[in-house]
């Protein structure tokens, strides 16, 4: 089967392996979501700041009171909206460490121009002239290595406290080329087919539950070899645009691999039954099971699980049905994080056991299919029982 | 060929000294202080070890030990990437490491990050666990010689352990901070009472079952969140029940937050939690070892883990996970044994924070039960507790006592003189090898004045590798919109310079070897598009106009034809393209001829000598427009007339004539007239000349 782009909210292959994790341009052009009327834009990237609700930016830490700092060394502001013809930029940062001082490039539409990092936050106008549409302001020549001796671990090098735009041009053209790069662009670069052996998952990037920092890594360490693995998440209906960065987050660290990650919105009913009889497994590194109903509709749909076999999903999932992945209790906090009271116990889930279930599910759907049928069958009869706990 | 015992000068270094350990408690590297502290009584055995302050004197310390007519061997307690690349005489690095892979790549352009090729060099190497000798004989062969010793605690804990544990209240005294949540019957203050300030004197009572671990609340690896709280889920209703959390950290109030926020998140609870920062005399902590049950280990991983190895010395009992290094001494008869499982992580020290390695991930109930069943035993089989106690005072007597160590001592020391001839550093080429390790450090422009960094500091000063603009030599600046040719660009250094600032790269060489390992080097860089050509410099397989930029550095002096070479070079290039070009100087090049060898003018080698107006005459007859002309590099022309006459090998260019030559420019350029008069004399006999060259916007067709 073929995702559609409009599904399509994240996909491992859209991204530019030997630069670490950079957005392809045609694939940031598939995030258009709306036209520009060349009205001025201001964007204060604090978290109290105006305006940028619907930006990506990709490859920074969160935002804080002031702005945000980058992750990566070639971090990216994605607009929500196509700039063209003729703009001034009006970027106001700030380097840190070694990147005080530094030339770095800002690039725009296939340009670049140079700015040199300060050590306190400065504005820097950038007039440019685009010969072809562009919603993606990227940044190069960043030193983004952890500054030694200080006690912040993070990989801190450009600070980005805000952005304003201004069209040169008056009257505003018809702005159409969003839309038909959305379209057009991101469809043609981006490989929207679905084959191999396909796993797919169900959670929202935000639910800590959902546990999707094991999920990626321990799927990307099993199967990073192989080209025919792709990880479908489903992340329900209407996913926020700053789930990408999730994604993005996990997988730098993991590097260049051959297996897949990608993530979709559920459209209709009629393609989340095609995508669940498409896939091959389901999985979930889930620290809770909340979600029996998921676990217990792909079973159904006669898929075998790689999930974990505690609490609710006990009874559910075992060596006939798929792949038990071993699980403990740890302390944690409900439903809030940081500082609250540590007053109940979740899943810690066997990272290595979740790796060795992804791998011998493999092996089975690629070389063992009596198993893999069976496996099948008992996932269907299982989903009619109610759990033997 | 091996080195008598009799004959060996011992040289140790180690980063930090007395003097500033106390300001780097908790540090990286202020493990390696004490494991040096435990081994230099027995290295005695060898006669009085050498102390090597800083790395930067091992020149002369080795020098000195050479004039005495003795083999110098260095004992480094540092990991390898810490290591001197150029090191004057052999050296065993000491080392920790709890991960299940070792660096075989680089980053940083520090060639140091590569543990494999560092620990190649080696006579031999030694670590603190089996594990790690696995995982390094796993890279570098069964028969690598890697030995695991561990820190001698043996004797002088076991002789502090007395008659075990037996409840008994016991006071400390010492200065420091102290967070006590008290026995809190009520548990209605679990935060408890904190006295903070280094300089406070403190007095504590422990009695009853006393859990004890000693860690670096700041080191993620040590793992005292689960420690804490699985301490108090098992025993929120047990007031009897003390965890006392020896912090090993500089400074105490950033010492003491992580664990005063954690006790804040743990609601009501009757057991006693004791956080103490300080820097304990040997009274109070002998004092604090009597009075514990149990020592608590939760780590994600352990090159050594002193604190256990000292308790159990003891007969303290642990409670701890069998991995890493606790497999070797750390089993169900002294232990309550933790279950864990393996997770993806980086190596602590690699910048990039790839995942290239795997840690232990604690199953966290395997703890609470532990914590349980000790109890138990301590409370109610007194029988099993002295029996846990004894073996663990017996295993650690095999595992880490005076004599178990000198005798391990002795072996590694033995095999490393067997190995000295036997196992020769096989090192690039020197000038190379410097080239990439100049831009090590963190994001360094200046190389300063490390004094395995002379060539490199010299080649900084006169507008080489200017990192803060992105140029390769002054006026050659390199862009992310630039392709770069490198025509003869041997191992790929300037390439990899390019690279940094983003450009598209091509090395062209006719040495396959070379080729080899340009793309060895710039595999490492991430940034760069690159491709390899194996082709002579008159006949360029590249378009016409192709590069923005063209480098041919040390080359024109090998080929048959430079006219026709030039001319290539001016073809591959667009209009407005910027060239760098440099060939060795005519008077150095004529002083070389009188003390090199024959082959070195024979091809392969240089096959001519640009008279030094040759070169400007050759690029404008091709069309290019000069730009600029410099030379320098004396140091390098003294530096390899020195190199012929002493006859050593390229590969390892160890003579003291050579190293005091280093020396002794490190500090001529430093004084107050050294840069005037290192331009003086490089003007007078430069290594080389360099020649910053444009093709005009519109040039002759060629």
């Amino acid at each position: 089967m073929h995702l559609q782009s409009r599904e399509l909210v994240f996909d491992s292959r859209a991204y530019d392996a030997g630069t670490g994790s950079r957005l392809s341009e045609p694939y940031a052009a598939s995030l258009v979501t709306r036209r520009w009327d060349g009205s001025d834009v201001t964007i204060a990237f604090g978290t109290d700041g105006p305006g940028g609700e619907d930006c990506q930016l990709h490859g920074f830490y969160p935002r804080e009171e002031w702005g945000l700092w980058s992750r990566t060394a070639e971090p990216q502001i994605v607009l929500p909206f196509a700039l063209e013809g003729a703009v001034s930029l009006a970027l106001r940062v700030r380097g840190l460490g070694t990147n005080v001082g530094r030339t770095i490039a800002v690039e725009i539409g296939g340009q670049d121009r140079p700015i040199v990092l300060t050590e306190g936050p400065e504005e820097h106008r950038l007039e440019i002239e685009l010969a072809r549409p562009a919603n993606v302001i990227s940044f190069a020549g960043l030193d983004a290595r952890r500054i030694a001796g200080l006690m912040d671990t993070r990989t801190m090098a450009l600070g980005l406290v805000s952005l304003s735009i201004e069209s040169r041009q008056a009257p505003a053209p018809r702005r159409r080329w969003a839309w038909d790069a959305a379209e057009n662009l991101g469809r043609r670069h981006v490989p929207h087919g679905l084959d191999g052996i396909v796993y797919i998952a169900r959670l929202d990037p935000e639910d800590r539950r959902a546990n999707l920092e094991d999920l990626l890594t321990a799927f990307c360490y099993a199967l990073g070899d192989k080209e025919d693995a792709t990880l479908l998440c489903r992340l329900g209906a209407r996913p926020r645009p700053s789930v990408v960065e999730h994604f993005a987050n996990h997988l730098t660290p993991v590097g260049p691999m051959k297996c897949r990650v990608v993530a979709v919105a559920d459209a209709t009913p009629g393609r989340v039954r095609k995508m669940r009889r498409r896939a091959n497994y389901f999985v979930s590194a889930s620290r809770e099971a909340e979600e029996i109903g998921t676990l217990l509709s792909h079973l159904k749909a006669g898929l075998p699980a790689v999930a974990p076999d505690h609490s609710a999903f006990a009874g559910h999932v075992d060596a006939a049905t798929g792949f038990a992945v071993r699980a403990s209790p740890e302390p944690t906090s409900w439903p809030g994080s940081g500082d609250a009271p540590l007053d109940s116990l979740w899943y810690r889930i066997d990272w290595q056991s979740l790796v060795d279930g992804l791998r011998e599910s493999y092996r089975v759907a690629v070389s063992d299919s009596p198993r893999y049928r069976r496996m099948r069958d008992a996932a269907r009869r299982a989903s009619r029982q109610p759990a033997a706990r | 060929m091996s080195v008598a015992l009799a004959n060996l000068d011992l040289l140790v270094h180690v980063p930090f000294w007395d003097g500033t350990i106390g300001a780097n408690l908790g540090k990286p590297e202020y493990s390696y202080y004490f494991v040096y502290k435990t081994m230099l009584p027995l290295l005695e055995a060898y006669g009085t070890p050498r102390k090597v302050e800083r790395l930067e004197y091992l020149d002369a310390a080795c020098a000195a030990s050479r004039a005495e007519g003795r083999q110098p061997l260095v004992l480094v307690f540092a990991p390898p990437h810490q290591l001197p690349l150029d090191p004057p005489a052999p050296i065993v690095p000491i080392f920790a490491w709890e991960f299940d892979t070792i660096p075989g790549e680089h980053w940083d352009d520090d060639p140091r990050h590569n543990w494999v090729e560092m620990l190649r060099r080696v006579p031999v190497a030694i670590t603190h666990s089996g594990h790690t000798c696995d995982v390094v004989r796993g890279v570098l062969g069964a028969d690598y010689p890697i030995h695991a010793i561990p820190a001698p605690v043996w004797d002088r804990f076991s002789a502090i352990g007395g008659a075990g544990w037996d409840g008994s209240p016991r006071q400390i005294r010492f200065r420091g901070a102290v967070l006590d949540t008290g026995a809190n019957p009520s548990g209605d203050n679990p935060s408890g009472t904190e006295t903070t300030g280094t300089g406070a004197e403190q007095r504590i009572e422990l009695s009853g079952v006393v859990f004890t671990t000693v860690l670096n609340p700041h080191d993620g690896r040590k793992n005292f969140e689960d420690m804490v709280t699985a301490f108090v889920w098992a025993f929120r209703e047990t007031p009897e029940a003390t965890l006392v959390l020896k912090l090993i950290y500089h400074d105490a109030a950033t010492g003491m937050a992580p664990i005063r926020r954690l006790i804040a998140r743990l609601g009501h609870f009757r057991c006693r939690i004791v956080a103490i920062c300080a820097f304990m005399d040997d009274d109070a902590f002998d004092e604090l070892v009597r009075a514990t049950a149990f020592a608590v280990n939760a780590s994600k991983g352990e090159g050594q883990c002193l604190p256990l190895t000292e308790f159990m010395s003891a007969g303290r009992p642990a409670i701890a996970p069998p991995h890493t290094a606790m497999a070797d001494y750390v089993d169900a008869e002294n232990s309550f044994l933790l279950d864990s499982s393996l997770e993806w992580t980086i190596w602590p020290q690699d910048t990039r924070r790839l995942y290239r390695c795997r840690r232990h991930r604690l199953d966290w109930d395997s703890l609470r039960r532990a914590y349980l069943e000790a109890h138990r035993v301590a409370v109610q089989d007194p029988g099993r507790y002295r029996e846990m106690s004894r073996n663990a005072t017996n295993r650690l007597r095999a595992h880490c006592s005076t004599d178990t160590v000198v005798r391990l001592l002795r072996r590694a020391i033995e095999e490393a003189c067997a190995n000295l001839a036997v196992r020769p550093a096989p090192v690039p080429e020197m000038w190379n090898r410097a080239k990439a390790a100049f831009r090590s450090g963190p994001g360094a422009n200046d190389p300063g004045d490390r004094s395995d960094m002379v060539g490199l500091r010299d080649a900084w000063l006169s507008g080489w590798f200017r990192k803060s603009t992105g140029e390769l030599f002054e006026g050659f600046a390199v862009g992310a919109s630039d392709t770069v040719v490198d025509v003869g660009c041997g191992d790929g250094s300037h390439l990899n310079f390019c690279a940094l600032f983003g450009a598209r790269i091509v090395g062209v060489d006719v040495d396959p070897a070379a080729l080899g390992r340009a793309r060895g080097t710039l595999a490492r860089n991430p940034a760069a598009s690159a491709g390899f050509l194996l082709a002579e410099a008159e006949r360029l397989p590249l378009a016409s106009g192709a590069a923005t930029r063209v480098i041919c550095s040390e080359t024109l002096e090998h080929v048959d034809d430079p006219a026709r070479a030039v001319a290539e070079l001016y073809r591959i290039g667009a209009p407005g393209a910027l060239y760098l070009i440099t060939v060795p100087d005519a008077l150095s090049e004529e002083q070389q001829r009188h003390v090199a060898p024959p082959a070195y003018f024979e091809k392969p080698n240089h096959i001519r000598i640009f008279p030094r107006d040759a070169l400007p005459a050759l690029l404008k007859d091709a069309g290019l427009e000069l730009l600029s002309e410099a030379a320098y590099g004396y140091y390098w022309s003294i530096w390899w007339a020195l190199f012929w006459a002493c006859d050593v090998k390229l590969e390892n260019p160890d003579h003291p004539a050579l190293h005091h030559w280093a020396k002794a420019w490190s500090a001529i350029i430093e004084t107050p007239g050294g840069r005037k008069l290192k331009d003086q004399l490089d003007r007078f006999m430069p290594k080389s000349r360099v020649y910053v060259a444009r093709k005009p916007e519109s040039g002759p067709c060629r």
